[in-house]
């Protein structure tokens, strides 16, 4: 292009336009001011094939070299400021409404129970500084922001004209490019274009900053509360971090058979994640319920203990069941010879101890014993149908049947032998009471959390079922049942060895639930005051949901504060005093028809109960009669169970 | 045309020995000397609007004289008639064989013809200037007579001596490029004023250049560049005085009653040019459009009843227009 200007003014002036012609000045820029040159020097410049872009240079050549990319060049202080100045105000914008934002949550807080708050806040605050900080990097100006900028601070759009005319060789437009190259080269854009700090959005941020302060020092519930869940998480969290500790001990020093530490370690990492995902206090304690039952479950000395009391129920069987709560081998193979001979003798038959099996297989937590239960009895069944009730048939047994129920009870003594050994196994035992050391600690550690939680929540198990002590390093805990009731609660003392450990809570009244307990047990008595209702479980082996309180400390007046519970319809005070109610019935005159108000048949009008009020009583009673009746024991962790997910 | 630095420094020295000269016999006044100047380097016509005394007349002639060019006086009466001015046919007797119509060329065929008080003559004398403002030709008798170049009218007329006086149409407005106020001269300048006019001694005006050079200069001011940014900042500025238009502004349709034409747009850009290249530039600047919007665009503007009930002016919508439209920038 240049080159055709060249040609077009040696044209012109060949043409005789002498006053136009070639009479571009090649104006040279020497920094202060413009020095004239003559043509040669710019036909010079083109005959030797010099760049037309100077670029590196500050200084350019010949007017005509002058290229906007020199213009541009000149003014890469003025863009770094730009940039600066941009970068600060999205910055100091983006923590502007970073500030709004935690503002509002702040205040928000006041309302709804927000935990963790001043967290969050910083958290909204430094995501949005980095936001604001990763968008400013962004923010370098655009050629025509920097090229109108620059004219607004006094170049009188001479950049904007040279911008239009960058690819425009007239004379006119090489002196405007060159005019506009001066005048940047000669402007300090330090002075006139400072560095400014976003003062306004700094203000508003103290504003905001200031706000959110003042929403701390507002008396509010919900902060109250977030409070608490924070410091349940907090506990709970805790916990799990324990557990996992105790998990990662146990993986590599416990000694058990490898298939049985993954196993429990598959579940405490299973559990532990239920434990984390709790929101509630009670969430957490029950899911440590059930953490410590499914591990209870493979605790064989406890599976063996269910198993003993089983047989022991059984006259046929007692002798085994004591053997087996001796836990003594020799004890256990005598009493299966014992038992052998009883069917051999006909004293007994086989059918018996498929019923026993049945029944026994049941009670066991374990599915893989109560499958092995199963099995054998369905060994002993094989000849069930042949079977005769002992009396009837005065002759001998069956060689075939004797020999069935002889292997049976043959499978019966390894399956029992394999679960004494296994539950004398000491890195078994070890294990378990570290596990279950780590999970009365978590609960315990949990309970304590909000020790003012409202009595709703806490009625069920204020109940005076009083916890049995632990000590040692396997303690199972235990819980009495209804009103004085004496729990009982196995304790072991050291590692080795088995102690009886036994708890007294005599749960006199409301608020009252003194309780005592015996034993070397690092919760001494955990037993429970409360309104003289049941505990969450109704034998002294189930480690329910309990222990909410402090040992022996009911909920004092006065202390929490009574949540609103719905109300529910009771319909338990019936009679009474109130309205007589009556059988609804349509009167037809065909027929006859009389009433008679009935006193006493109880069809009252119930009344409304807080939820609270009801709850501990329905499970008292519903514990209370699992303990009279005979139901199967999976039958009574179904009901352990719905009750503990009402609560 | 290709322009050099020379040539375009040699338009700002010619201007700055013209105003230079004009000032040996006009005191102050230089804004209005500069936009006279602004106005002829454009091309345009101008009309000044002063009271008695101010010097319009003195200057327009002193401006003739420094330039060089040819110049004419007409006193607009209310009995000039158009012939008076343009030129009429008359009959002669050079032809032996009889008499024949000549063309007797008026006072508008000069450089620059000073319309002294326009307002005084007819709307039909008025009108004998149309063409020759316009198109720079005056046609008598079905025969079109070039008008020498370069040709300026400069006009002059009284604000407050209505009496007897025709205002001037919408169209023979619109064809000046600026409409100019002359000021009162200040305690300083007056002194001048009246050393100068009553003493015995006067400098003598010389002629700084002369019609070529001023058709040059012309030619010169018509390649300085004008940004797309800036030439729109001329449009919408014009644009935003029709209250019907888009780019109208609140106070527009309240107080204007008619807008500039076209003409408007043409003047600001063409006069901005010349003052830009004044002003040692060779590019329009905003600040261009701002000077001379107003002697372009405040005869051009026709307020209403409202507007001029509240004692508004041209001047005043032009500076709100233009407050509103730096805003946007």
């Amino acid at each position: 292009m240049r080159s055709d200007l060249v040609k077009s003014l040696g044209k012109k002036a060949n043409m005789g336009n002498s006053r136009n012609i070639g009479s571009i000045d090649k104006a040279r820029y020497t920094g202060n001011g413009h020095s004239m040159h003559n043509a040669r020097n710019m036909n010079n410049a083109h005959n030797t094939g010099s760049s037309s872009n100077p670029g590196n240079t500050g200084n350019p050549g010949n007017a005509a070299d002058l290229g906007m990319k020199d213009i541009l060049k000149a003014l890469g202080p003025l863009k770094n400021r730009m940039h600066i100045n941009n970068g600060l105000l999205c910055l100091f914008a983006a923590i502007c409404i970073g500030g709004a934002a935690a503002t509002v949550l702040s205040y928000l807080a006041c309302l709804v129970p927000v935990p963790y708050l001043l967290r969050w806040i910083l958290w909204i605050y430094g995501t949005f500084a980095v936001l604001g900080l990763i968008l400013s990097l962004f923010l370098r100006p655009g050629i025509q922001s920097l090229l109108k900028t620059a004219d607004a601070l006094g170049l009188k759009e001479r950049l904007i004209t040279a911008w239009e005319l960058q690819d425009d060789d007239t004379g006119v437009a090489l002196l405007q490019r060159q005019d506009a190259f001066s005048k940047v080269s000669g402007t300090d854009f330090k002075k006139i274009y400072p560095v400014r700090f976003p003062s306004k959005f700094a203000v508003i941020i103290i504003v905001f900053m200031v706000l959110t302060t003042v929403s701390f020092f507002i008396p509010s519930r919900a902060r109250g509360e977030a409070g608490k869940i924070e410091k349940l998480q907090d506990t709970v969290s805790e916990q799990v971090e324990e557990l996992e500790k105790v998990s990662e001990d146990i993986k590599n020093n416990s000694g058990l058979e490898e298939d049985k530490l993954e196993k429990i370690l598959e579940e405490i990492d299973r559990l532990a994640g239920e434990v984390k995902q709790a929101r509630t206090e009670e969430d957490a304690l029950k899911a440590l319920s059930r953490a410590e039952n499914e591990l209870k479950k493979l605790d064989m000395e406890k599976q063996l203990s269910k198993l003993s009391e089983a047989f022991k129920q059984f006259d046929m069987t007692r002798g085994l069941g004591e053997a087996m709560e001796k836990d003594d081998i020799t004890d256990l193979k005598q009493a299966l010879e014992q038992l052998m001979a009883q069917v051999e003798q006909g004293s007994m038959s086989p059918g018996e101890l498929v019923e026993i099996m049945k029944q026994a297989a049941e009670q066991v937590d374990n599915g893989e014993i109560a499958r092995q239960l199963e099995e054998i009895a369905q060994q002993l069944g094989e000849y069930g149908d042949e079977l005769k009730a002992p009396g009837e048939n005065e002759e001998q047994a069956d060689p075939g049947q004797l020999q069935a129920t002889e292997n049976a009870l043959k499978d019966l003594g390894d399956l029992l032998e394999r679960m004494m050994q296994s539950g004398q196994d000491p890195a078994s035992q070890q294990v378990m009471a570290k596990l279950s050391q780590a999970m009365q600690q978590a609960k315990s550690k949990i309970s304590q959390v909000d020790s003012s939680l409202p009595a709703g929540s806490q009625g069920s198990s204020s109940a005076g079922g009083g916890q049995g002590s632990q000590g040692g390093r396997y303690g199972s805990a235990s819980q009495g049942g209804k009103g004085s009731q004496v729990g009982q609660g196995g304790t072991q003392n050291g590692d080795e060895g088995r102690s009886s450990g036994s708890g007294q809570s005599p749960g006199e009244g409301k608020s009252q639930g003194g309780g005592q307990s015996s034993g070397e047990g690092q919760h001494s008595g955990g037993q429970q005051g409360g309104d003289g209702g049941a505990g969450d479980g109704s034998t002294n082996e189930d480690s329910g949901y309990a222990g909410r309180e402090q040992a022996g400390g009911g909920r004092l007046p006065g202390e929490g504060q009574e949540e609103e519970y719905e109300q529910i319809y009771d319909p338990r005070r019936l009679g009474g005093d109130d309205d007589p109610g009556y059988v609804s019935g349509q009167k037809h005159e065909g027929g006859s028809s009389s009433y008679s108000p009935a006193e006493g048949i109880p069809v009252q009008r119930g009344v409304m109960r807080p939820y609270s009020e009801v709850l501990p009583q329905y499970s008292r009673e519903a514990a209370s009669y699992m303990e009279e009746a005979q139901i199967p024991a999976a039958m009574k962790d179904i009901v352990r169970q719905y009750f503990e997910s009402l609560q | 045309m290709e322009v050099s630095e020379k040539q375009i420094r040699h338009v700002a020295e010619t201007v700055r020995k013209i105003e230079s000269e004009i000032a040996k016999h006009m005191v102050g006044q230089k804004e209005l000397i500069r936009q006279v100047l602004l106005c002829i380097l454009a091309g345009g016509n101008a009309l000044l609007e002063g009271v008695p005394g101010l010097g319009k007349t003195r200057l327009v002639n002193t401006l003739g004289v420094v330039t060089g060019l040819k110049f004419s006086r007409i006193q607009f009466t209310p009995d000039l008639m158009p012939a008076d001015v343009v030129g009429t046919n008359i009959i002669t007797r050079d032809n032996p064989e009889g008499g024949a119509f000549k063309f007797q060329p008026g006072p508008v065929f000069s450089n620059i013809v000073l319309a002294d008080e326009i307002n005084r003559a007819t709307p039909k004398t008025q009108s004998a200037m149309l063409q020759a403002m316009q198109e720079k030709t005056v046609t008598v008798a079905n025969t079109t007579y070039q008008l020498p170049r370069p040709f300026f009218v400069l006009a002059t007329q009284n604000p407050i001596e209505m009496e007897g006086t025709y205002p001037l149409p919408e169209a023979q407005l619109d064809r000046f490029m600026f409409k100019l106020e002359v000021p009162f001269p200040t305690l300083e300048e007056l002194a001048g004023i009246v050393i100068m006019t009553t003493g015995r001694t006067q400098e003598e005006l010389r002629p700084v250049t002369n019609s070529e050079e001023l058709l040059e200069l012309m030619e010169i001011v018509k390649e300085i560049p004008v940004a797309r940014p800036v030439l729109d900042f001329a449009l919408k500025l014009v644009l935003a005085t029709h209250p019907e238009s888009e780019h109208a502004l609140e106070i527009t349709r309240k107080y204007i009653r008619y807008g500039a034409s076209p003409r408007g747009a043409q003047a600001i850009i063409s006069t901005a040019r010349a003052r830009a290249l004044l002003e040692g530039r060779y590019n329009v600047a905003f600040e261009d459009i701002r000077y001379t919007a107003y002697p372009s665009l405040r005869h051009r503007i026709f307020l209403n009843f409202e507007g001029l009930s509240g004692g508004l002016t041209a001047d005043n919508l032009i500076s709100e227009i233009i407050e509103e439209l730096d805003k946007q920038l």
